[in-house]
């Protein structure tokens, strides 16, 4: 059996306005551009978020991407979640896939924390029947029992947070797409939650996932890729050498 | 094992093939605006009854007692509530299914599902209200004592004309207005001239005869006669022409309405 990923060239162009306004077609625009001469009419310039990325990630991966903002981490990954489209190239997933680009995605303030755990789950890619029966466990998990039939508006923050990361803690699929979703609450939770992250990563068939904490990574993943402007620098399963060549560029800038 | 492959020329049959394995999502959406719609009323989904039963109740006042507007065998309550059926049904469809990926923007942005599925999960809170109407309808036909005929049992296909109608404009809105935002303000524009335009508040055989097929060009034309025909048999006036060309413009209107929105979606989604 092939790998769970296979990332074949791609690339991904967004159109930019001077200034960095995202392009859009605006029916002004449209209607403008009738009447205008060729050199006038498109003032939209071509950016490439990401350019020939190639990899793979097998069965057992947990591959981290590093890299500086800007760099293509998220696109990326919004790709691999199927959220844009490549313009160039293309992925082949194989198996479920199941994305945490935020926590908390979909969560609705009028409705119930039980209400929202299947919202949400649902949304970030489990089915109904798996929530049934993860439900005490998410509750359990988020230390929110008492509230759990509270409209999610009345929540403080903390456990609004708690809640959230709960439900995507406890995601099964195939592949699992993690964004900077390491830790949260407070620090025993946060603990809690990391530990958490950990032995999901192992349960899972292939876990990517981006974060900038860098002294957590080692524990967490088996590989790490490094981007840069678009495109991927290194791609190494030694992780301290990698991250520790990433971190000498800082003292090289300053 | 699923298995797909992410690129930058989907085929439209593999869209539709998501959006049915992740039906999970669709009913999800559904049962939220449900729940949010009627978690904090009172009467909770008779609501529903209150456009249709306001409306029928002024209509039946300004044209049958003021301007004397002949209804033909059947009662005029019942003739107009045929025809605000399936017009409120769109009506109240299209505006919310215009905004449908702005409202949900946050969520689209950040998870996958294909997109079909957040216009389409609109639908089903107005074939909600529907449902509960035509059982009111039945309950006046009780009430006035009137039997509907066998084309009752056509009533499902006629239903199924008026989603399709109503879901391929609900597409066409809802990928256009994610840049073209003007659509949004003058979607109440055009519902209004529809009101008038259409065949609500009288029969449309009230119409000229040589105008009738022009009279057609307007699907909802044909599809209240549709429902006139199939509820209150013979009193309806049919005039197939019509109603034929309007089952083909909804078509029409419904597939390439799905074929412009996946068409669209993978532009739309770098801007959204």
């Amino acid at each position: 059996m092939g790998p769970l990923i296979a990332a074949t060239d791609i690339g991904k162009k967004y159109l930019l306005m001077p200034g960095g306004r995202p392009y859009r077609p605006s029916l002004a625009e449209v209607m403008g551009n009738l009447f205008k001469p060729e050199h006038l009419k498109s003032r939209a310039k071509e950016f490439w978020a990401l350019k020939n990325v190639n990899f793979q990630v097998n069965r057992g991966d947990c591959v981290a991407l590093i890299g500086r903002n800007g760099a293509g981490k998220s696109t990326l990954l919004k790709i691999l979640s199927r959220i844009v489209f490549p313009t160039l190239g293309q992925v082949s997933l194989r198996g479920r896939v199941a994305s945490v680009l935020e926590v908390g995605t979909g969560f609705h303030p009028e409705l119930t924390g039980r209400e929202n755990i299947y919202l949400s789950g649902v949304i970030q890619g489990m089915k109904i029947p798996e929530i049934h029966r993860r439900l005490d466990e998410i509750i359990a998990f988020g230390e929110i029992k008492d509230f759990i039939d509270m409209p999610v508006k009345f929540y403080s923050s903390g456990m609004y947070v708690r809640l959230a990361f709960s439900i995507s803690a406890h995601l099964t699929a195939d592949i699992l797409l993690l964004d900077e979703v390491l830790a949260v609450g407070d620090f025993i939770f946060q603990a809690k939650s990391f530990e958490k992250i950990k032995s999901l990563a192992k349960e899972q068939k292939a876990v990517v996932l981006v974060s900038h904490a860098m002294d957590l990574l080692p524990e967490l993943c088996t590989r790490v890729i490094w981007m840069e402007n678009g495109q991927c620098v290194e791609d190494s399963t030694d992780i301290a050498a990698t991250l520790e060549k990433y971190k000498a560029q800082k003292t090289k800038i300053s | 094992m699923e298995f797909v492959i992410v690129k930058a020329d989907q085929s439209v049959a593999a869209n539709l093939v998501e959006v049915w394995r992740k039906r999970d999502v669709l009913f999800l959406l559904v049962w939220r605006d449900f729940l949010v719609r009627y978690k904090h009323t009172f009467v909770g989904l008779l609501w529903s009854l209150f456009r249709p039963l306001s409306t029928m109740i002024i209509f039946t006042v300004i044209f049958v007692r003021v301007l004397h507007i002949p209804s033909g065998s059947a009662p005029y309550p019942m003739v107009v509530l045929c025809g605000l059926l399936p017009w409120l049904l769109f009506a109240n469809s299209v505006p919310i299914g215009g905004t449908s990926l702005l409202d949900n923007a946050s969520v689209i942005r950040k998870s996958y599902c294909p997109r079909l599925i957040y216009p389409l999960s609109l639908v089903f809170i107005n074939l909600g209200d529907f449902l509960v109407s035509l059982l009111f309808l039945f309950v006046m036909m009780v009430f006035y004592g009137f039997h509907p005929g066998v084309t009752l049992c056509f009533l499902p296909l006629l239903i199924l004309h008026v989603l399709a109608l109503t879901l391929g404009v609900m597409f066409f809105i809802s990928s256009l207005s994610v840049s073209f935002r003007d659509l949004i303000y003058l979607m109440p524009f055009f519902i209004q001239l529809g009101f008038f335009v259409s065949p609500i508040g009288f029969l449309s055989s009230l119409v000229p005869d040589k105008w009738r097929l022009i009279y057609a060009l307007n699907p909802m034309a044909g599809i209240i006669d549709g429902f006139r025909w199939s509820l209150l048999g013979k009193a309806g006036h049919m005039f197939w022409p019509g109603y034929w060309l309007s089952v083909g413009l909804s078509v029409f209107i419904f597939v390439s309405g799905t074929i412009f929105f996946i068409k669209s979606e993978k532009k739309f989604m770098d801007y959204i």
